[in-house]
């Protein structure tokens, strides 16, 4: 009986062993989009103001060292002003994804108006974040679903149509990917810039 | 003559209760009538009440809603907080349930009309409860 619990236990070790084998449990893509629903469901609970909604421009991720349970933190900023700081929300995620903690950033000032007139801006970024996701199989996609670093929203013109343009930065490729979405988010495009 | 005419009206409710069938659900409505069973605070209850018959043919591992799935682990496990047990007013199924912009579920744009307000209280009663049965 002794032998069997040893042998149980040895097993149970092992698989705890190898539950992470390649790293985090969610992608920095994926914690990246968390991060989207995050500001969605801080701003439907007033916990932060409208804008982070409305005038998001920018999403950044890092991987931080040290200071257990948090392994992502994520940066949201909103469009610059005309003078002075950009309105910014800090939000830390432990590895599996789940946000722990946020932060609005003091001395922030609201800027202009993006203009959205479909979806959110926060939604278009999600949008392109589900490609990333649902592409993450593909040889090109990988440095983006692993290791996107940034991601940031503007209004283009696209054949005589305004469109938003996301594009994301990597840590693993110095290539661009900039992926265009209709202004209701529906997907038009994507393509990799050296 | 008279056995034919009963043949016909049978014909048509046939036919009606076909049409019926494959009419896009408003959501957990017809099913409070057509279900005799009470509608619970329990996960069983409102799975079979409200999660399949309103929420499943898009929330599942291949539907649209794939990345939201409404099995008990699920909720009670993503990363989005869909489940807080003790706390509805935080837990994201709530949330997206209450809200009343074009991002509540089930979703308006696609023509589906929101849940009861009877079926979102038992959800909202199943989470303060701990979402534990």
């Amino acid at each position: 009986m002794k032998k069997i619990i040893i042998i149980v236990c040895m097993f149970m070790m092992t698989v705890s062993a190898f539950a992470h084998p390649e790293g985090p449990g969610v992608s920095n893509a994926k914690a990246m989009e968390l991060a989207a629903h995050r500001v969605d469901r801080l701003v439907t609970l007033g916990k932060i103001e409208g804008s982070f909604l409305k005038q998001l421009e920018k999403i950044e991720i890092a991987i931080v060292q040290d200071q257990a349970p948090i392994y992502y933190k994520v940066r949201i900023s909103q469009i610059p002003p005309g003078q002075g700081a950009p309105m910014q929300l800090d939000i830390s995620f432990n590895e599996e994804g789940k946000a722990l903690d946020f932060q609005v950033l003091s001395g922030g000032v609201g800027g202009p108006d993006a203009g959205w007139t479909g979806i959110d801006a926060v939604s278009l970024v999600e949008n392109a974040l589900h490609y990333i996701l649902e592409n993450s199989g593909d040889a090109k996609m990988i440095p983006f679903d692993k290791g996107i670093s940034s991601i940031t929203l503007s209004k283009e013109m696209l054949n005589g149509e305004s469109v938003a343009h996301t594009q994301a930065t990597s840590n693993l490729t110095s290539d661009k990917l900039n992926i265009y979405l209709k202004l209701n988010g529906s997907f038009i495009s994507a393509e990799m810039t050296p | 003559m008279k056995y034919a005419w009963k043949f016909l009206i049978l014909v048509v409710l046939g036919i009606g209760g076909c049409n019926y069938t494959n009419l896009k659900r408003a959501p957990g409505s017809e099913n409070l009538q057509l279900n005799s069973e009470p509608l619970v605070p329990s996960y069983e209850s409102i799975n079979k009440r409200i999660f399949i018959a309103a929420c499943k043919d898009c929330h599942n591992s291949g539907g649209s809603g794939k990345r939201v799935l409404l099995d008990k682990v699920s909720l009670l496990n993503s990363p989005l907080e869909l489940v807080i047990p003790g706390n509805p007013d935080e837990s994201g199924l709530v949330l997206s349930l209450e809200r009343n912009d074009d991002k509540r579920m089930p979703p308006s744009k696609e023509g589906y009309a929101p849940l009861k307000e009877e079926e979102k209280a038992v959800i909202r009663k199943w989470i303060e409860n701990g979402a534990m049965d």
